[in-house]
């Protein structure tokens, strides 16, 4: 062997695990290039329209906290991100039980189970539209037919958000479902065994067996679901676009607005920093107690 | 039941799961009615769930064709925008494979310096809001020309594959016991050798399963799609929000274009069923 080609090949070697990761890492990388954008630009009142691109300091965050609309937006935000994570995770929790009973068709039914999961989400929000028409919907057909009153759904201020948040749930439970499942799955059976000797109650077994196993999977579910709504944009937008009259505007929908439709770019980044910290703070806060939880149940 | 004792808990069991059964699939099977109905049947009240089916919404959306009769119609260029959804997102996953599994392997198998955190600032775009990326991307696109063209949004597609992609593969080649690979090299095989014959054989299914499932995300993707695309290369889903404001007449051609946008993300789900759990977890939850 030659000493040029020896030394290409140890060149080769040494950096292997470099040169074979950096091609991946150049291309998302690209990402941290407009996410800076975002970032300075939301200092500046940056206006497609009218071309300006002026450093204004906080002067976005500024008008931001004297904004009644972000104010109700980061409510709406936050009102949604609650009501779906609630409906996620105790309607999951339910179906994996249920779903883990072996029942007769069990493989069947958690197939057909996991179905929305893979929906996209703008396109069952537009099915889901379809069906929750005030006049000749399919739902308050069903409400109607069982003696109940029909509801305006998407179009009525008071249950526009209440709709949107069903439509997630629906995508989303499943995804909750299925992770509460292969988590019951994985479960270790001699705690149980010991615990059917000693004769404890299911409910105590529950309580102090199940729930603290299953805290790396709850954990996890929370985080993504959390992240998730926060951010959700697209069931939103394709149901209801924000409406009716800021029913729905989540800071997502409304960054849109000021963004797209009144190319106020500097103060939709603001938005959309602080959206941004916020889904961030607390998915740096859920990733440690996952990380704190997997270690005491696994014990590494 | 035979030879079971029929108990409450039972019973009640049995109706909770007929509950979850009819909550995922009333609204498949409803919109899937609405979208073989005619545009009388659609908006009939009450609503029929007996009628005779045509398939004619379906040929109307794929076609691209106008409603033979006094119905008003959409034109759309729906054969368009589907051709459009498998070249961005066929380039999207091409790409984030080539790339993927190598950077993939490099994460299960090396040390370097800073490596988790290089692995962990590929996944920063699952903490971003979709905007804070899009509109830069808009701006920057328009600017260089990128902006409409499949060269672009191939590019935007897989910054949201990628990341998936290494995570999740790279998990996959953790769970190839490095020891096969020392035993292989001591028989004398190179390193290529090695990764060609003990790795991918093994690790064939895992890439298989990332490659669908980043194409399912990649198709049910909307936001980027709708800002980033112009009307030539506008993907399916995307699209869809253009029946919206027809939404009156077109009811029965929106279900239909709904329940063929959705068929090819199911379909392929069936198949990987296996990997959801992991793969929607990120290889954080090994299913």
């Amino acid at each position: 062997m030659s000493v040029e080609s020896r030394s290409r090949q140890s060149f080769w070697s040494k950096n292997i695990a470099w040169l074979l990761f950096m091609p991946a890492f150049i291309l998302t990388a690209g990402i941290l290039i407009p996410f800076g954008y975002s970032v300075v630009m939301s200092f500046t009142d940056f206006n497609l329209t009218a071309g300006t691109s002026n450093f204004i300091g906080f002067g976005n965050y500024i008008k931001l906290a004297k904004d009644p609309e972000f104010w109700n937006a980061l409510k709406v935000t936050i009102l949604f991100t609650i009501g779906a994570v609630a409906i996620e995770v105790g309607a999951g929790f339910a179906s994996a039980y249920l779903l883990n009973l072996g029942m007769r068709g069990q493989k069947i039914w958690r197939t057909l189970f996991l179905l929305p999961v893979m929906l996209p989400p703008a396109v069952a929000a537009i099915m889901w539209k379809l069906m929750m028409a005030p006049i000749q919907g399919v739902f308050n057909y069903l409400l109607q037919s069982v003696g109940l009153p029909g509801s305006q759904w998407l179009g009525g201020s008071s249950s526009a958000l209440f709709s949107v948040i069903l439509i997630d749930a629906y995508v989303f439970m499943p995804f909750a479902g299925m992770i509460f499942l292969a988590g019951v799955q994985n479960l270790p059976k001699e705690p149980y065994e010991a615990a059917a000797v000693d004769g404890v109650s299911s409910w105590f077994t529950f309580r102090r067996l199940t729930i603290p196993l299953l805290k790396p999977v709850i954990l996890i579910v929370l985080l993504f679901r959390i992240m998730d709504c926060l951010k959700q944009f697209d069931i939103i937008y394709a149901a209801t676009k924000g409406g009716p009259a800021s029913a729905t505007m989540t800071i997502s929908v409304q960054a849109y607005y000021h963004s797209f439709r009144w190319t106020n770019m500097g103060y939709a980044f603001a938005h959309l920093v602080i959206l941004w910290a916020i889904v961030y703070a607390l998915s740096y806060f859920l990733v440690g107690q996952w990380r704190k939880a997997v270690s005491e149940v696994h014990g590494y | 039941m035979d030879g079971e004792r029929l108990t409450l808990g039972k019973v009640l069991s049995a109706v909770g799961l007929v509950i979850i059964m009819l909550w995922t699939i009333f609204p498949l099977y409803w919109v899937f009615n609405m979208s073989i109905q005619t545009p009388i049947d659609v908006i009939s009240y009450p609503p029929k769930f007996v009628f005779d089916p045509t398939l004619e919404n379906y040929s109307v959306v794929l076609l691209g064709k106008s409603w033979l009769g006094k119905y008003e119609t959409v034109q759309t260029d729906f054969p368009r925008y589907f051709l459009n959804s498998l070249i961005v997102c066929s380039g999207a996953v091409i790409l984030s494979m080539l790339v993927g599994v190598p950077a993939a392997y490099s994460l299960a198998r090396y040390n370097f310096r800073g490596k988790e955190n290089f692995a962990f600032t590929l996944l920063s775009f699952r903490f971003a809001p979709g905007l804070i990326v899009i509109i830069p991307l808009f701006v920057i696109f328009r600017r260089i020309g990128f902006y409409g063209t499949y060269y672009g949004m191939i590019f935007a597609y897989q910054l949201l594959t990628l990341p998936f992609s290494v995570w999740l593969m790279r998990g996959f080649f953790e769970d190839i016991p490095p020891e096969l690979e020392y035993a292989a090299r001591i028989d004398g095989y190179s390193w290529w050798g090695v990764f060609r014959k003990i790795d991918l054989p093994l690790i064939a299914p895992g890439i298989a399963a990332t490659g669908i499932l980043s194409f399912i995300f990649a198709w049910n993707e909307f936001l980027f799609g709708y800002i980033l695309s112009s009307d030539a290369t506008r993907p399916v889903t995307p699209s869809l929000m253009g029946f919206i404001s027809y939404e009156q007449v077109l009811w029965g051609q929106m279900a239909a274009a709904a329940i063929i946008t959705l068929l090819p993300s199911v379909i392929l789900a069936i198949f990987i069923q296996r990997y959801l759990v992991r793969g929607l977890t990120f290889g954080a939850v090994k299913g």
